[in-house]
This record gives C-alpha cells, sequence and structure tokens, in this order.
C-alpha cells in the first residue's frame, strides 16, 4: 500500500483507542456475571481483576460503624482521592460477596455512602483499580448484632 | 404491592462539588429471601445497575446487587463546574411569584435504575443552588 494510505490507517487505529471513558455505561453485572456468583472475597477479586495483586493502601478509605444493632442496613461511606478506573465493595457476611462496582467517571469524586445486609458479623473490603494498574485495597471488620439477610 | 420507584433525587451544590442523595422503593429481595417467601429463589428482585446522566455525560455509574439494604439510599459526590446550574428560588421569591428566566434554569441529572426483573426506573433533577457561581 502506498505511504499516504498506511498513514490514514494508522491515525484511525489511534482514534479509536481514544474514545472517552465517560462516554460508555459499563453494567459489570452482565460484562463480569462471575464477579456477582462468586463466594468469597478472594473469588470474587479473581473474577474481577484477574490474577493481579492486591496492595494495601490507606488512600482508600472505608468507615463503618464498629458495632451493628441490624445486619438489614449497615451503613457504609468508603471512597478515594486515587486515580481510579474502578471501586468495588465486596463482603464476606453473605452467601456471595460482591456488593457492587462502580465505574468511574471524569466527574466523580469518589466518595460514597449506603447501607448495606450483612448476614453475619464479618469484613468489609473496598478495592480501587488505579489507573497505574495496581489493585489497592482497604478493609474493616464490622460486627453485627443480628443478621440482615434473611430479614 | 407497592410499585418499585426512585422516590427521590436531591442535590446540593457547594463550592463546585454536588451531593446528590437517591432514594429507592424497592424491596431488594436476595435469593434467600424469595426461597424462604415464595419458595422460589427465581422470584429474587434486585436493583442491579443505577447511571446518572446529564446530557450525554455520565457522573454516575454503578453495578449493584440483592446486599444493598430494602428501600435503599444512595449518596455520591461529583464535580458541577461544567454544567449548568441554575439559580434556586426562595420561599419568599416563590410565594412572591417569581418565576426564572431560562438562563436561570439548570442542567437535569437523570437517574436510570434497571432491575434483575428488567424494569427500568427514571427520576430527574435540576442542578440549582442559592451559591453565586464565584
Amino acid at each position: 500500500m502506498n505511504r499516504r494510505s498506511f498513514l490514514s490507517f494508522a491515525g484511525g487505529a489511534v482514534a479509536l483507542s481514544v474514545i472517552p471513558m465517560n462516554l460508555s455505561a459499563e453494567d459489570y453485572r452482565k460484562s463480569k456475571p462471575s464477579v456477582w456468583e462468586a463466594h468469597t472475597i478472594d473469588d470474587a477479586i479473581k473474577a474481577m481483576y484477574g490474577l493481579k495483586d492486591v496492595v494495601q493502601s490507606d488512600e482508600v478509605k472505608l468507615s463503618v460503624p464498629k458495632i451493628n444493632s441490624s445486619g438489614g442496613a449497615v451503613p457504609v461511606k468508603f471512597g478515594t482521592t486515587l486515580d481510579a478506573k474502578t471501586i468495588a465493595l465486596f463482603q464476606d457476611a453473605n452467601p456471595e460477596s460482591a456488593v457492587a462496582v462502580y465505574d468511574v467517571n471524569i466527574y466523580d469524586v469518589k466518595k460514597y455512602e449506603a447501607k448495606i445486609k450483612m448476614g453475619t458479623s464479618g469484613t468489609i473490603m473496598v478495592l480501587v483499580e488505579g489507573t497505574d494498574g495496581v489493585i489497592y485495597m482497604n478493609k474493616v471488620s464490622t460486627e453485627v448484632a443480628a443478621g440482615g439477610c434473611e430479614g | 404491592m407497592a410499585s418499585n420507584k426512585i422516590t427521590a433525587v436531591k442535590i446540593k451544590i457547594k463550592n463546585d462539588i454536588a451531593t446528590a442523595k437517591m432514594a429507592f422503593s424497592h424491596p431488594m429481595m436476595t435469593y434467600n429471601q424469595a426461597k424462604t417467601k415464595t419458595g422460589d429463589r427465581e422470584d429474587a428482585n434486585f436493583i442491579t445497575h443505577i447511571t446518572g446522566k446529564i446530557g450525554s455525560e455520565t457522573v454516575l455509574d454503578v453495578s449493584t446487587s440483592q446486599f444493598f439494604s430494602k428501600n435503599p439510599i444512595f449518596k455520591f459526590q461529583f464535580k458541577s463546574e461544567s454544567f449548568k446550574v441554575g439559580k434556586k428560588l426562595s420561599g419568599r421569591e416563590i410565594n412572591n411569584g417569581v418565576t426564572r428566566k431560562e438562563s436561570e434554569k439548570g442542567d437535569l441529572l437523570v437517574i436510570t435504575a434497571t432491575d434483575r426483573k428488567g424494569n427500568t426506573y427514571k427520576k430527574s433533577v435540576e442542578l440549582t443552588s442559592r451559591q453565586k457561581k464565584k
């Protein structure tokens, strides 16, 4: 092929890889169904990120009350200041581990609050998939006086 | 049975950060709860995906599970600088019949949620603030 058509082909290929992130919504329930079927945090991590190592970081914030009277509504505040692609919330107190996966956009302040169910006392973990390719993690243990999964 | 819906979406904007709080009316029924209630796990129904969009721009995108509380409330924050924030009228202004010009109205945040049974819920709220833009 002549030089001109080769250059325009290369230009087109580069443009395809620069699709702005915020034009696509990612439904991880559809794109990664095995994440939601995982029964342990380790399996959920493998399903979500593959065989990457996970690094503990204080830049991943997570706060949960130490004791909860009801497991039906455990308040969780979490987030990060790290540059991130996705932020996942996992726990080991329910039959499956994955609670939520946030797909981060350019406007995202990455600070979230919600109430979750915990069937038993256990560990809640937040995983931040950094734009640097590293998976950062922080975790907190919490006690539940009465399980909230069977409510 | 009450119909499921997004009950409310509220936004507070300060220093170009919007804090949004959304409340749903939804049983968020887990597989185990369905098995106990009807004997059929497949009766489980819970919200699986929520997006927040302003025009074509995404400010929230979260895939969710049965493990959020019944009638869940979610809070999230996004940078509002790029969007049009309308002027919020005070109660007195509204009582005095003050209306806003088109140029004083803000962009709309549209929340869309889907649940396991494929139902879709939508709610829009205007971005407004009392504060003058700096």
